[in-house]
């Protein structure tokens, strides 16, 4: 018999626990379906003990099943009771594997075979995916495992650990203490571990604590109820078959992102990029009408939302137009805007007046809103400055704005949009934008605005289009009208290069030249058989231009020191610029006359070229800002790292030893204030920003320490950290011992987390960078690429 | 680039430079009318100066840990500092007119002569070692050099085992009684205590030259294939493990030098510092 409810939930994480109770709590025949043995797997992943945020502080819950900040243990159970007790119907191990049909009549397949009949589905399977099974004979057994909870438990067990990634290696080594230890690696090498990893199991092989077998495939497991060990593990290596007697068997082979399976339910995403979120209307229903989508899955990263979407969607199934929990936060926002309207009226017209934000749906704005801040200026507020690091995008609600490029002063009126050049590209920003009369603004974040580009196809278009025009009107024609521009600007082409890819070549035909949208290239020349690197060019910039004003060959190789945007304009549209501006031709001569001026300088210079080829191998072509130690004058005090901690609560933020050296110049473990930095890219509470003049990233008070940047960061410089306590003063230090040394504060005590911690450039002190001021030798400096060729030639 | 001797176009040395000239001319110029000493009027100027900058020397050991301070760079301060506390030689030695006795005052001016010539030797290290320490490590870091060790010597303790009992031990013991820095005159002098046993004697193993030696006597005794190949891999194991230490112990030299000094220089500052206070007392008291 099949089984019939209203509602089935799909997912017991926080969303759908909300949505299933809250279906209970109003007698609605429901069922939660949930694929692990828990309530709330991800959650359960969490490491012990860990401090759960409720952020967005000012966000009220709105949910049967209570959640405040505190201890994972005490949440877990505390959801736990509160659905045992209302009557919530849930059902584990219960992986949903196919949904058919449609509203009114939908039917769940589960991955045993069962099938459920539904009217309304609610998704909340949030987006860590399923774990990859073992997939062999015999693995339905009660010792395969696929994650480790705490290695403590197992002692003096025969464990067998299936995988090659961080995770497999790193449950091999801490079960190794205690434990007889087999690793399973189905290729001859860890290609896919971090480097630290890495050398802890070739220790650990090395030293026999951990047993690994190379090359082999995982073929089948056996009960052996007769023996000592509740079963066996047979695996196939190159040279035959293997038997293992085990207690247990922890397979870690990563998950599967829940994409594919969502796609299959008919859902559809807007393209094909790895971060996109399915399209939902605002009361999160997918194009797959009755079929609903909240939580992680539906681009809401953190748990109170996803609760107060579960309640929510139930309501809009019910038919009930609640307005959204966040609904005071948004009216909050727009109380002080000379409308007298709804907030829903309000955003309308919104959307309707800005041409941007017009395709998006009701859902994605209202989500743009609540990031956004909404600025009525007085006429002449300065909105930023020209060399401001900031990188939010405005748009213009009311009024104008006067956008200074230098030679003369561009008026923009109502439903454009500015800034997003400095969002692009990363950089500061190219020109300094005044308020007019009247004037009302929005200002929408950084991470806001990227997640829009990559998941509404049209804006990514809009700002494409208009970041090229503005760049050639910038660059070469800040007089000639717009209109005038639209053909060549038709004609420019948007390229994209990975790291280490060659633009063009030393001696090739010049037909065109690029404007660097975003990333970094080096310039390098031809000497002997070698290929040595002479200069630096940051994104914002133009090259190849000599070629073309001379009309001559390539008299340089262009390569993309990380992944890089340019725009190219072909040589026909360039002349046809020089026609235009007659002094343009004059005043990039000139520009190129001292480009020669310094290569000349340069050339031949092999120690400064491998130099700057070494700085870009260690990723430095996407750096804004680095902190270098010359090694010949460094005296290894470490007052740098002390003035770091005692400047920063106690924790230094950089670390002097660790880095690479090439010649003198040493890289020391310190954030470089990327240009598109990945440590931002999944912070759950949107805690990593950039900030205003010295363009330093920082974290700000919100992160709940999930560690996500941490891992994110590609060379390792943020660490995850206690608070510690303040410390006393110097004279007290000294004359009665009081305290501890400046910089080596005590750990505070108390219900204390782990949170990131990173360089933020010092960006609250006095005087700058504590780090470089407090070396006595002058051996830290913090550069930024542009000048590495300075720094490099000592 | 500057450093913290060039710091700002020499400014600091130009300024000691300047008042030292300027206090050295007033010196042979002014005519007290008794022995040139410091209780003339000149000579409690030159004197109070010359206080003065040693409470202002003193004080960069406060301003360095002043990590918010915004008043100068420690690099501006340690600038003045060497080259106000060298100016301040000329002017405590005016300051005394040349008058020597066995009491605190020729004390404190003693005292305050180690300070500076400690600081001295002080500076030239902080100017040198770094380059040599640098040239030494190659590009390397100390922590590879242990790491590259603690593989050497994983791969030979694995290949040893191999052997007779009586080289396993030997080899075991090398390993196990390398020494690196250690006691103080050690860390100086770059002396290596390692020694190893063999036939349960102790014998000493500067530099790994007794092992590499003993193994080398067996390898041309063995005249089993394997046998020699194995050995010659631990000899050229012991060999690569022999140049990280010397390297390591060069750098722990360094490092030594660098920070030694300064045991020196502080409490000699401190003692100079005393020695001041009692001098200005005595003169108040007992003039
Ligand atoms: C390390 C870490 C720390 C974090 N810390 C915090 C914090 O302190 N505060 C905070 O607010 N947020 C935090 N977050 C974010 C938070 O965990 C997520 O926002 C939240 O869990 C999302 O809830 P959800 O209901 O959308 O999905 P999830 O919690 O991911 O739940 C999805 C559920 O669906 C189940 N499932 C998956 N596929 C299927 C299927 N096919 N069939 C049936 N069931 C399925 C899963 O087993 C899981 O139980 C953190 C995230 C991480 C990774
Ligand atoms: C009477 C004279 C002097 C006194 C009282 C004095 C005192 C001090 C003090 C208190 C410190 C701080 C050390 C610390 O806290 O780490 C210091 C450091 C130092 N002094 Fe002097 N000093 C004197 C003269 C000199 C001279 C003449 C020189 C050099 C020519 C010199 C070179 C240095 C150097 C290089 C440091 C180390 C800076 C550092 O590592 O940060 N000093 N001195
Ligand atoms: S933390 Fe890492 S990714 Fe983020 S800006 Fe710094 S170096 Fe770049
Ligand atoms: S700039 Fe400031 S925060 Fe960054 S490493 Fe230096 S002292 Fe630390
Ligand atoms: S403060 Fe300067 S000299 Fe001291 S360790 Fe740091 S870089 Fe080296």
């Amino acid at each position: 018999m099949t089984q019939q409810y209203k509602i089935v939930v799909i997912g017991a994480g926080p969303g759908g626990i909300s949505a299933a109770a809250h279906a209970a709590e109003l007698d609605i025949s429901h069922l939660l379906l949930e694929s692990s043995p828990k309530i709330a797997n991800t959650i359960q992943k969490y490491q012990k003990g860990k401090h759960v945020m409720a952020e967005p502080a000012i966000l009220p819950l709105r949910s049967p099943v209570a959640f405040e900040a505190g201890k994972r243990e005490i949440i877990l159970e505390q959801w736990q009771r509160s659905i045992s007790e209302n009557g919530t119907n849930i059902q584990y191990n219960a992986a949903v594997v196919s949904i058919k049909g449609q509203q009114g009549d939908f039917s769940i397949t589960l991955v045993n075979g069962d099938v459920i009949k539904t009217e309304f589905v609610i998704l909340g399977i949030g987006v860590q995916g399923n774990p990859r099974k073992l997939a062999v004979d015999g693995d339905n057994v009660d010792f395969v495992q696929y994650s480790l909870d705490n290695p403590d438990d197992h002692k003096n067990e025969s464990i067998v650990v299936v995988g090659a990634g961080d995770a497999a290696i790193e449950n091999s080594v801490v079960l190794a203490k205690n434990n007889k230890v087999y690793l399973i690696n189905r290729r001859d090498e860890f290609a896919r571990a971090k480097q630290g990893n890495l050398n802890l199991i070739t220790a650990a092989i090395d030293k026999g604590e951990v047993e690994c077998f190379y090359n082999t495939n995982p073929y089948r497991i056996v009960l052996t109820p007769q023996q000592d060990k509740p079963g066996a593990f047979i695996f196939k290596t190159a040279s035959g078959e293997v038997t293992v007697a085990v207690d247990r068997i922890i397979a870690r082979l990563g998950a599967i992102p829940p994409r594919a399976l969502v796609e299959s339910f008919g859902i559809e995403f807007p393209n094909s990029d790895a971060n996109a979120i399915p399209v939902l209307s605002s009361q999160y229903e997918s194009n797959v009408p009755g079929m609903y989508v909240i939580g992680a899955l539906g681009g809401y990263p953190l748990i109170k939302q996803a609760m107060n979407q579960g309640y929510e969607v139930v309501e809009y199934i019910l038919g009930n137009d609640i307005k959204p929990a966040d609904h005071p936060l948004l009216a909050a926002k727009l109380e002080k805007l000379p409308f007298d309207q709804e907030v829903d009226e309000i955003l309308a017209m919104m959307q309707a007046k800005i041409p941007v934000f017009t395709p998006l749906s009701m859902l994605v704005f209202r989500e743009l809103m609540l990031d956004s801040t909404v600025h009525i200026f007085s006429a002449k507020t300065q909105i930023f400055k020209k060399n401001d690091y900031s990188n939010t995008f405005y748009t213009i609600l009311q009024g104008n704005v006067a956008i200074d490029i230098g030679a003369r002063s561009i008026t923009s009126g109502q439903g454009n949009f500015f800034g997003e050049m400095s969002l692009i590209s990363g950089r500061r920003r190219s020109a300094t934008v005044l308020a007019g009369d009247d004037c009302i603004v929005i200002e929408t974040p950084r991470r806001t605005m990227i997640k829009l580009i990559n998941s509404v196809e049209a804006v990514k278009r809009v700002l494409d289009e208009t970041f090229i025009l503005r760049t050639i009107q910038g660059k070469f024609a800040p007089n000639v009208a717009i209109e005038q521009l639209q053909p060549i600007v038709k004609k420019a082409k948007l390229h994209q290069y990975s790291a280490n890819e060659v633009l063009f070549n030393e001696g090739d035909e010049a037909n065109c030249l690029h404007v660097i949208r975003s990333g970094s290239v080096t310039v390098s020349k031809r000497v002997g058989d070698k290929n040595i690197p002479m200069t630096y060019v940051a994104a914002n910039n133009v090259i190849g231009e000599m070629a073309l004003l001379g009309n001559t060959v390539r008299s340089a190789t262009i390569t993309a020191t990380v992944k890089t945007e340019t725009i190219s304009i072909d040589s026909e549209s360039f002349n046809e610029l020089l026609a235009k501006s007659p002094t343009l031709r004059a005043t990039m001569e000139l520009e190129v006359q001292q480009r020669h001026l310094e290569n000349t300088q340069l050339e031949y210079d092999t120690d400064t070229g491998d130099i700057l080829s070494f700085l870009m191998q260690q990723g430095l072509g996407e750096a804004t800002d680095v902190l270098l130690i010359n090694e010949d004058t460094c005296v290894g005090c470490d007052n740098c790292e002390t003035a770091c901690a005692a400047t920063h609560g106690g924790t230094s933020r950089l670390n002097r030893k660790a880095g690479p050296t090439f010649a003198h110049v040493h890289v020391p473990t310190s954030c470089r204030h990327c240009e598109d930095p990945s440590c931002m890219k999944d912070c759950p509470p949107d805690a990593i920003h950039r900030g205003g003049l010295g363009g330093e990233v920082y974290i700000n008070d919100s992160c709940i320490g999930c560690g996500n940047c941490e891992r994110n960061c590609p060379y390792g410089v943020i660490q995850m950290a206690y608070p510690k306590e303040k410390n006393s003063n110097f004279w007290q230090w000294m004359f009665f011992n009081a305290g501890k040394k400046s910089g080596n504060n005590k750990v505070s005590q108390g219900d204390n987390i782990k949170k990131a911690v990173k360089c933020d450039m010092c960006k609250d002190i006095d005087g700058g960078a504590a780090c470089v001021r407090a070396c006595p030798t002058g051996a830290a400096k913090r550069v930024s690429p542009e000048n590495f060729i300075k720094v490099v030639n000592i | 680039m500057d450093n913290f001797l060039s710091y700002q176009n020499y400014y600091y040395l130009k300024i000691a430079l300047w008042v030292s000239v300027i206090f050295s001319v007033a010196y042979f110029w002014h005519e007290p009318g008794q022995p040139k000493n410091g209780g003339t009027w000149f000579g409690y100027t030159i004197g109070t100066v010359s206080a003065l900058l040693i409470v202002f020397l003193m004080y960069f050991g406060r301003r360095k840990r002043d990590y918010f301070s915004t008043f100068g760079t420690v690099k501006g301060w340690l600038s003045a500092h060497i080259y106000l506390g060298s100016a301040l030689l000329v002017l405590a030695t005016l300051h005394t007119g040349f008058q020597f006795g066995v009491n605190i005052h020729t004390l404190a001016y003693v005292l305050m002569c180690f300070a500076i010539f400690s600081g001295f030797y002080g500076a030239w290290v902080y100017v040198y070692l770094p380059v040599k320490k640098r040239k030494n490590l190659k590009a390397i870091s100390s922590e590879e050099y242990f790491q590259s060790i603690e593989d050497f010597d994983r791969q030979i303790l694995k290949l040893a085992k191999d052997l007779s009992k009586k080289l396993n031990l030997m080899i075991n013991s090398a390993l196990e009684r390398t020494e690196l820095g250690g006691g103080f005159v050690n860390l100086l002098s770059v002396k290596d205590n390692s020694n190893l046993v063999v036939d349960d004697r102790v014998l000493a193993n500067e530099n790994q030259a007794t092992c590499i030696n003993l193994l080398v006597v067996e390898l041309a005794r063995v005249t089993e294939q394997l046998q020699a190949t194995r050995l010659k891999k631990i000899i050229d194991l012991f060999g690569s493990r022999q140049r990280a230490l010397k390297v390591l112990r060069q750098d722990i030299k360094h490092n030594s030098y660098l920070q030694l000094w300064l045991y020196l220089h502080i409490p000699i500052s401190f003692a100079l510092l005393a020695a001041l206070i009692s001098h200005i007392v005595s003169i108040f008291i007992y003039r």
